[in-house]
């Protein structure tokens, strides 16, 4: 039997069974497809739970952000832990921010007027507070997860959040791999940045059939220079662990992916291109949203192939 | 000896609902039937009441029936369960039974007990209205007195207290617009048009007053909307139809009740004025409800896939394309009939291409339908082939057409896969493409559901949109508990994505489990489609 395992991305979410269930549905509604009804099985690394509180609640908003964002649901974040960076780290979350135009937009800023929105942060047509606590997470889940952050999402709980986050990843597909297959690892957002260095860092990791990375901050240098040295540009691709395809849907506005989601230059296969990069259109006022490239005709296309 | 922990019931009931688990349901009631049968002790007032009102909501009007007469009988005999026990026989269509429970209870009231007076004279007006809108035997000869007494109910109670009898004034007001309609002279009766104004703005007084989610919020917009309609306001009766609509807790029931009054007394049209309106957000509304289901009516495919969308747009309240592919599926599904009684169906069976079994068998389309309703090799109780005939109730184009089996080409009998393969005298046209075959089984997990289109009791093409879990397969069969009647035999079974899934075959309150499970369950079961194609080859 096929099984599908989703890796969910940046901000708070609903809780697992009701995020796995929105994504299944968010493939299925308008004329898609059905993983259940297909006899394929999914699973959801879950991972919101080692950085943030609670699970959100109201599941109609919870992989929407612009209904998030209506519902006043972006929780705003301190930045404070980006003081005490030192070195590296600091060049990282200072360079990330520089490409991501963080310190660009200000709180007070207006949504730019017009319909459309521009390859920069500040054309974005939301609410500079909006844009700034969106990519405040961003900044913060990249920067903890890759730099295995000692951190309290609340009383009680303590996490070194990349051995966690790897811990659930690993055992998601040891479960799956129980399988006979195909396996296909769908990832969105921060779940991208895992999901590559789980399949191309962690040795334990098992194989999986195929890679899907949806909206991928992996084109970034500064993450790509943070999962060196197994990433190389000439062979960033994970053959070791991802048995045939890797396919990367992007939108070129998508803010996450730095405004240019094209990743096949930069994880060549022995210097060859490999990855297959879908240029998915997604729209609205914010064009990083799970739900909305999950209903893309090609991305469905590319998950069935996989599939099958 | 006193009743322990009636709550059990209700409570057991309750999570059976929320399931729709009718079995469940039915075998929590059997035991406090059984038991009370025995107890010297009457069961207690509050739960009754409850436990009656959760099988009405879910529509089991025997199952309701049986346990309001088991209270009566073991002495609970309070004025509500007895006007419950009324409305379980009326809900069956057994008025004359429902008239001498109700006409006592009027009597045993009067004087001592006004609010539940009201309501069984309330439910006498139904009695009235449902013979005469049924208009056969002595209501049809005495038409005209029994629209009267309907209205005298209803108005009776209405005209001594308007805002707390909301609900018999519009029913008078249904009834009096029928009355003009049909010529039947009324006296001593506001004219419909006061009636009706005066409902309005007793519902605006009473909207006000209201929360959202009071019960009385939904019964007073669902008022409102047939007094608009009594006044003729569209904008009005938009405006409650959508408050009515969108009012939490709304269940199958109420709507089917809802529709059956639009239908039945006010006379709307699907296709002409308002109608075209009012009907198809009704009946969009019921389909998205759990317990409905969808009964189509010869040249109405298009007519209505059309309306829908042109009514509902993207805002609807089901994705209507998948509701439209359902209907297409439905051209290709014949009933099984014999010339002995051809008004009546003996099975269902559908259309598939042969070579989606079998390559030899090219692109003739076959009848596919189970061996124990059509069998060349004698099985007990099936059609011979010459005496089966084939219509396709949901294809305009083969209206009135009866086709004839010219041979069987494959059979398996009943024991093994119940499938038998019939050759049509002619080729059936217009009826679409083939139906694409499930390429695997679903998951089983709580959301598996499937979709079963026939003629269930042989009468009218429907299927139902919900209440269709998958439970359990195996090599060989489906497991379900989609909801299916006699006459469903040799049905498609398609899953969510309208894909050819199985054949239904038969089912039962007493079926072993798959797969070594231990136990026995209520199911339908059906042939896995994939076991066919094995078993053709």
């Amino acid at each position: 039997m096929a099984h599908v395992t989703f890796v969910h991305g940046i901000l708070n979410k609903a809780a697992p069974e009701e995020l796995v269930q929105l994504w299944r549905r968010g493939l299925a509604e308008e004329d898609g497809f059905d993983l259940g009804t297909r006899g394929v099985t999914s699973s959801m690394v879950y991972w919101a739970d080692v950085l943030y509180d609670k699970p959100l609640v109201e599941s109609a908003h919870a992989e929407s952000l612009e209904a998030a964002a209506e519902a006043g649901e972006v929780e705003a974040i301190s930045m404070e832990w980006r003081d005490e960076l030192r070195g590296e780290e600091r060049e990282l979350v200072e360079g990330l921010a520089r490409e991501l135009g963080y310190d660009d937009v200000g709180e007070q800023d207006p949504p730019p007027p017009g319909p459309q929105s521009g390859p920069t942060l500040e054309r974005v047509p939301l609410p500079g507070f909006l844009k700034k606590r969106i990519m405040a997470h961003l900044l913060r889940d990249v920067h903890h997860y890759l730099y295995n952050v000692d951190f309290s999402p609340r009383l009680g709980a303590r996490y070194l959040v990349q051995d966690e986050i790897r811990h659930r990843f690993v055992a998601a597909i040891e479960e799956a791999a129980k399988q006979p297959g195909p396996h296909v690892v769908v990832s969105h957002s921060m779940g991208t940045v895992i999901a590559y260095d789980c399949l191309k860092r962690v040795a334990s990791c098992p194989r999986v059939d195929a890679l899907m990375t949806i909206g991928s901050p992996l084109g970034l240098d500064e993450i790509q220079d943070a999962l060196a040295p197994e990433w190389t540009k000439l062979d960033g691709f994970p053959g070791e662990r991802v048995a045939k395809r890797w396919v990367n849907v992007y939108d070129g506005l998508d803010p996450v992916a730095g405004f240019d989601g094209n990743l096949a230059n930069d994880f060549l296969k022995g210097g060859l291109p490999s990855v297959e990069d879908i240029h998915e259109p997604n729209w609205g006022k914010w064009r990083h949203d799970i739900s909305k490239y999950l209903r893309g005709a090609r991305l469905r296309e590319r998950i069935q192939f996989l599939l099958s | 000896m006193p009743w322990q922990n009636p709550k059990h019931l209700t409570d057991a009931l309750a999570a059976a609902a929320r399931e729709h688990d009718q079995q469940a349901a039915a075998e929590q009631c059997e035991r406090v039937i059984e038991r009370a049968r025995r107890d010297d002790q009457p069961f207690p007032f509050e739960q009754a009441k409850l436990a009656l009102e959760i099988l009405r909501a879910e529509r089991m009007f025997p199952l309701m029936e049986r346990l309001a007469d088991a209270f009566l009988q073991g002495g609970q005999r309070h004025p509500r369960i007895r006007r419950q026990y009324a409305q379980a026989l009326l809900d069956q269509g057994r008025i004359s039974s429902a008239f001498s429970v109700l006409e006592k209870l009027v009597a045993d009231t009067a004087r001592k007990d006004a609010r539940e007076n009201a309501e069984a004279r309330g439910l006498l007006g139904r009695a009235y209205k449902q013979m005469y809108v049924d208009g056969h035997g002595e209501a049809q000869r005495r038409g005209s007195e029994t629209l009267r007494l309907a209205i005298r109910h209803y108005h009776d109670v209405y005209r001594k207290s308007p805002s707390d009898y909301l609900w018999h004034g519009v029913n008078a007001l249904a009834l009096v617009r029928r009355a003009e309609r049909d010529g039947v002279q009324l006296r001593g009766l506001p004219a419909a048009a006061t009636l009706g104004e005066k409902i309005l703005e007793l519902a605006h007084k009473l909207h006000a007053r209201t929360k959202a989610g009071d019960p009385e919020a939904c019964w007073n917009s669902a008022a409102a909307f047939e007094a608009a309609l009594g006044v003729e306001r569209p904008d009005e009766v938009r405006l409650w139809l959508e408050r009515y609509l969108s009012s939490e807790g709304l269940t199958a029931f109420e709507l089917a009740s809802t529709r059956r009054q639009l239908v039945e007394v006010w006379q709307l049209d699907a296709g002409v004025g308002i109608g075209k309106e009012v009907l198809l957000l009704v009946e969009t509304k019921l389909l998205g409800s759990r317990g409905a289901k969808v009964e189509l009516k010869p040249g109405g495919l298009e007519t209505r896939a059309a309306s829908l969308e042109r009514v509902l747009g993207d805002t609807s309240y089901l994705p209507i394309g998948w509701y439209r592919r359902g209907l297409e599926r439905c051209a290709r599904v014949a009933r099984v009939e014999t010339e002995l009684d051809p008004d009546s169906g003996f099975g269902t069976g559908f259309l598939a291409r042969g070579s989606d079994f079998k390559t030899s068998l090219g692109s003739t389309a076959f009848l596919v339908t189970n061996s124990h309703v059509v069998s060349a090799d004698g099985v007990a109780n099936a059609l011979r082939p010459e005496q089966a005939l084939v219509s396709f109730k949901a294809l305009d184009a083969a209206q009135g057409r009866r086709f004839k089996v010219k041979a069987v080409r494959w059979e398996s009998p009943p024991d093994k896969l119940d499938c038998a393969l019939l050759e049509l005298d002619a080729a059936v046209d217009g009826c679409g493409d083939s139906y694409p075959l499930a390429a695997a089984r679903p998951v089983k997990d709580e959301t598996a559901r499937v979709y079963i289109i026939g003629h269930p009791k042989g009468g009218t093409l429907s299927f139902s949109l919900n209440d269709n879990r998958l439970l359990d397969y195996d090599e060989r069969l489906l497991h379900y508990r989609a909801p299916t009647e006699g006459g469903s035999s040799g049905s498609p079974v398609f899953n969510a994505e309208w894909q050819l899934l199985g054949l239904h075959h038969g089912g039962g309150k007493d079926i072993a489990k798959l797969n070594k499970e231990p136990g026995r369950y209520a199911a339908n079961e059906g042939i896995w489609i994939e076991a066919i194609r094995q078993g053709i080859r």
